[in-house]
């Protein structure tokens, strides 16, 4: 029986051989795998006649000549070599083939791209809840209660006098209570606000930075700023601090960049301006060190933010933030990576 | 704010054009928001809308703004100084004042006039209030408004004989007290109200608005005259539970002026007087009971170079402050002694100063440097970078990230997450989103649908975000991923067949992800899932610990997202993750041996439970084994009811010897001998 196995062998190399085109690679495969009258079933049919002593080798033997013959015909099979048309047959202007990432969303891709700078500079990120209490959000932060300051931050509450946090600068305190100076912070995450309207989203963005340590100058949070903004907006843009108010810092700022569609000329998009208004930011006030400890005759610091959304708006040119949160595969597929 | 050109100059020479004055103003920190002129011709016409901030409640008057400008224009400050002709009747003995709560009522100053004629304002008076966009009343009224636009005070004309018994008292209103306020509306003063009160009853709302019984009208001969400080927070209180907002109380819970009071008042007394006749009653009565210092705080001029990382120069601070209304002693050159003028409340310390110095030279003159200074903890924490690899992983599977509000509707919740009560917003914008969400995949199922009904084939989403469940005094945050995928498989191309997603598409994402991260313990079991579930499928195990949930969408939960068709999702804890997550790969050797693969093609019963099949293969194989794969299963006709047919590759490698041939084929046997004898599966000999 050996040599019938090794005579099978030879035949169906032949036959192999002599098949070029399917119809033929499927004849081979009824001639030797066919159910009924295949010759390798028959030779496995015929195991069973073999006396027990010889069956394990010659089993082996049957085994592996099905084993070699099912390789054979899969390779000359389709999706082989053989198999693949000529050049001259395809039709070149169809498509490829390829697996398709996904697309992170657009204020994923803002927001990596700020941390990313931020990194370089050797800043930590932190993080911190979305559900706040009112001494983080607002009194370690200088707002006491029935601060006018408050009503520009329409806040949703929870019960138990918590609350969604109005913006990420509860961070700055929970980062300073943990940590001593020197440090340099990034927060980047959710907050929340009673507003709804084509520029403001009850839930958006928010990017918080905080830098303390000795010697820590206004100068330096305009030289902060106006490197991430050239980054963030990838061209020499001018940079332009106004004064303004925010109980937790004092001097306090607005700053705006030169609008990046008519590069200060103005037009629609700066309201004719020249400015593009990005986020607050000014030197950390005296009280917020009080809070966390810190000796404020020692140390001084600064804070800023901005929306994420905003950026991503500015720089995608898109006109209505409610975009952002419809998760419409039409909207995500024009923001690949 | 509306303010007129013609009207700031007034108080200060102001030769540049208007558009000058508001950028110069803006840069300051009072940003102008917009100019109207109607007449192009003519400055004067010009009215500026300013963004005056909470903390400047002195710039919400022309007096306040001029002297803004005069500071930055370099030119001098005119305040007018009204003169009351002295010798009227006394008004102390006209009228009687108290106040009751001196804590919320820090001084009260009044006079009276006596026969006045109440008519129209003259026209240069209505020019200006209407040039402002103030509503005209008569010119008792008006000339107190005129007073507050111009200098800032807010005051309050009564009907000094609807005033029951002349008497004036300031107290917290009484339990059960009302009071109609002049746009008619009967308040229900609650206890902490400050009110001001006659013999009888309360006739305002201290520093909010007054009462319309004792309202300025044709009929009223007599007026009592108010300008009082009140508490700023008192005001507030008031102004938000009664929902009533004025320009008064604007003012007050900003922090008016208390030195202010007097001066307002005789400024509004003699414009009443000319304009409507009647006599002042004189001296005013001004109760003051604990008048206040003047603030004085220090300034060391080297520590604004420290603030601000350049010396501003210590003539420019002298002149700054100085024509702002500080006053600075200099005894000790290196701690100056600042006085703070009464109407600058929000100058408390010694940054404010630097401020004040800052912003009067523009922050364009501040140099731009970077900080050098080193952050010992740097870089990414742990969460962060986990979700990082999470993020890439399902991008890689081709699902793309979609991000959603943490609020929803509980109703949706309950339907996904039936087990926990989600955490109430006690204030909604909407009851869409009126709960903190327990599960992601509210959120992603709107977006499901959202996507279908505007044309889409396929939905193939994630989300990475933080869920609330309630506990103890603030809720517990955790993060998740989810996913839902429906429609159109992916991936799609011209050459291969169309197909819809199912739950191998799911449970692949998973898959992969534990892959990517690392994660060998996590697995499949589909025996927890209880029928009727929101997500019918497998839960997932870290151990002995649930995870997480991979299935499909049951009907009805997709029938109250109005959406057709099915669909598969799946949603795992973060935390569980990356504690399942591996720390750091380790390396194996590469094998030095050949392996040899063997097939089994089996009859078994179904479902199969391939965890089972690939225990018994394990347990009998007697040599080691380098991989179990189940590459087909078929059910369908052929196969017996209950059967399903199933090929395993099964590969042997031993990690120090090239097998024998023989040994393999006992292996095997002993295999297949288990299987049989263990899972009933029999070895199909009809291949």
């Amino acid at each position: 029986m050996q040599s019938r196995v090794q005579d099978v062998r030879r035949q169906f190399d032949r036959d192999l051989e002599a098949a070029t085109d399917p119809v033929s690679l499927s004849a081979v495969r009824l001639r030797y795998l066919g159910r009924k009258a295949g010759l390798v079933t028959g030779l496995l049919k015929d195991l069973r006649a073999v006396p027990p002593e010889e069956r394990a080798s010659l089993g082996q033997a049957v085994n592996d000549l099905k084993t070699h013959v099912e390789a054979a015909l899969k390779a000359a099979g389709p999706g082989s070599r053989e198999d693949v048309p000529s050049l001259s047959a395809l039709e070149l202007s169809l498509p490829g083939r390829a697996q398709r990432p996904g697309i992170p969303h657009p204020i994923t891709q803002v927001r990596e791209l700020i941390e990313a700078i931020f990194l370089e500079m050797g800043y930590s990120l932190e993080s911190g809840p979305e559900v706040e209490s009112d001494y983080y959000n607002f009194e370690a932060l200088n707002i006491p209660p029935h601060h006018p300051a408050r009503d520009t931050q329409d806040t949703f509450y929870v019960a138990g006098g918590m609350m969604l946090r109005t913006h990420t600068s509860p961070v700055q305190i929970r980062t300073m209570e943990r940590r001593r100076p020197p440090l340099k912070m990034v927060a980047i995450g959710k907050a929340f606000r009673r507003d709804s309207d084509p520029t403001h989203s009850p839930v958006f963005h928010q990017v918080e930075g905080l830098v303390v340590g000795d010697g820590v100058a206004f100068a330096h949070l305009k030289g902060t700023l106006e490197h991430f903004c050239r980054r963030v907006f990838e061209r020499d843009l001018v940079i332009r601090l106004r004064p303004s108010y925010f109980p937790f810092v004092e001097p306090g700022a607005e700053y705006d960049i030169s609008c990046t569609f008519c590069g200060g000329g103005g037009c629609r998009p700066c309201k004719g301006s020249g400015w593009i208004e990005i986020g607050g930011a000014g030197m950390v006030h005296p009280a917020v060190f009080d809070h966390v400890g810190y000796d404020a005759e020692r140390y001084t610091g600064f804070a800023f933010g901005l929306g994420i959304e905003r950026i991503a708006m500015l720089k995608h040119g898109i006109d209505d933030i409610r975009l952002f949160y419809e998760n419409d595969h039409r909207f995500l597929e024009q923001f690949t990576a | 704010m509306k303010f007129s050109h013609a009207w700031l100059r007034e108080y200060v020479s102001l030769d540049e054009a208007p558009v000058e004055i508001g950028r110069r103003l803006t840069a300051a920190g009072l940003p102008l928001e917009g100019i109207a002129q109607p007449d192009a011709g003519d400055p004067d016409s010009a009215v500026y809308d300013f963004d005056i901030l909470t903390n400047r409640p002195d710039c919400m008057n022309h007096v306040g703004l001029a002297r803004e400008a005069s500071a930055l224009c370099g030119r001098p400050l005119r305040v007018p100084g009204p003169r009351v002709p002295p010798g009227g009747k006394a008004t102390g003995s006209t009228v009687s004042i108290t106040i009751d709560d001196t804590d919320l009522c820090r001084r009260y100053s009044a006079r009276c006039l006596l026969g006045v004629s109440v008519t129209e304002s003259p026209r240069w008076l209505r020019r200006r209030l209407e040039s402002i966009g103030q509503r005209l009343i008569n010119n008792v009224v008006d000339a107190t408004n005129f007073v507050l636009w111009e200098m800032g005070h807010p005051l309050h004309p009564f009907d000094f004989d609807r005033v029951a018994h002349h008497r004036i008292i300031v107290r917290r209103a009484r339990p059960g007290e009302t009071l109609i306020t002049l746009d008619g509306i009967e308040r229900r003063l609650l206890p902490d109200t400050l009110v001001i009160a006659d013999g009888r009853r309360p006739v305002a709302l201290a520093g909010i608005m007054g009462g319309q019984a004792s309202e300025i009208g044709p009929a009223t001969r007599n007026v009592l005259l108010e300008s009082a400080w009140f508490d700023p927070v008192s005001v507030r209180r008031t102004s938000k539970a009664l929902g009533l907002h004025t320009d008064a109380s604007h003012r007050f819970e900003r922090g008016a002026d208390p030195e202010a009071t007097v001066r307002a008042l005789d400024r509004a007394a003699t414009l009443i007087a000319e304009l409507a006749g009647g006599r002042i009653t004189d001296p005013a009565v001004d109760v003051h009971p604990n008048p206040e210092a003047p603030r004085r705080v220090p300034l060391r001029p080297d520590r604004a170079r420290v603030l601000l990382g350049y010396d501003p120069g210590r003539d420019a601070m002298r002149s700054i402050l100085g024509s702002l209304g500080f006053h600075i002693d200099e005894t000790d050159p290196a701690r100056w002694e600042v006085t703070v003028p009464s109407y600058r409340r929000d100058v408390e310390r010694e940054v404010d100063l630097i401020e004040e110095v800052a912003r009067q030279k523009g922050y364009g003159a501040i140099p731009s440097l970077l900080p050098l200074l080193p952050d010992g903890s740097g870089g990414r924490g742990a969460e962060d970078r986990l979700a990082g690899r999470v993020r890439a992983a399902l991008l890689a599977s081709g699902l793309s990230e979609a991000i959603n509000f943490a609020m929803s509707d509980r109703e949706e919740l309950l339907t996904l997450a039936p087990d926990i009560s989600p955490v109430p917003i006690t204030n909604p914008l909407q009851s869409q989103s009126a709960f903190l969400r327990t599960s992601l995949l509210p959120g992603l199922l709107h977006n499901l649908a959202h996507n279908l009904n505007h044309g889409g084939v396929h939905c193939h989403l994630f989300e990475i975000g933080r869920v609330f469940a309630p506990e103890g005094e603030r809720p517990r945050e955790s993060d998740r991923v989810a996913a839902v995928l429906a429609g159109r498989g992916l991936p799609e191309h011209w050459s291969l067949p169309r197909r819809e997603v199912d739950l191998y598409d799911a449970r692949g994402c998973v898959e992969l992800l534990a892959g990517q991260l690392g994660i060998s313990f996590l697995r499949f079991s589909s025996d927890r899932i209880t029928a009727g579930a929101p997500i019918s499928g497998l839960r997932l195990m870290a151990g002995a610990s649930d995870v997480g949930v991979v299935g499909e969408v049951s009907a009805r939960v997709l029938r109250r997202f109005d959406v057709d068709g099915r669909a598969f999702a799946f949603e795992i804890d973060l935390a569980a993750l990356g504690a399942a997550s591996a720390r750091e790969r380790r390396f194996t050797s590469l094998p030095r041996f050949p392996a040899v693969r063997r097939d089994l093609s089996l009859l078994a019963s179904d479902p199969i439970g391939v965890p089972a099949i690939e225990a018994v293969i394990r347990a009998a194989g007697r040599l080691p084994i380098a991989g179990i794969e189940v590459f087909d299963r078929y059910v369908g006709p052929g196969v017996p009811a209950g059967c399903a047919r199933v090929a395993i590759m099964i590969v042997f490698q031993h990690p120090e010897r090239t097998l024998e041939a023989a040994e393999v084929q006992a292996a095997q046997e002993a295999i297949v001998a288990a299987l049989q004898e263990r899972l009933g599966a029999t070895l199909r000999k009809d291949l």
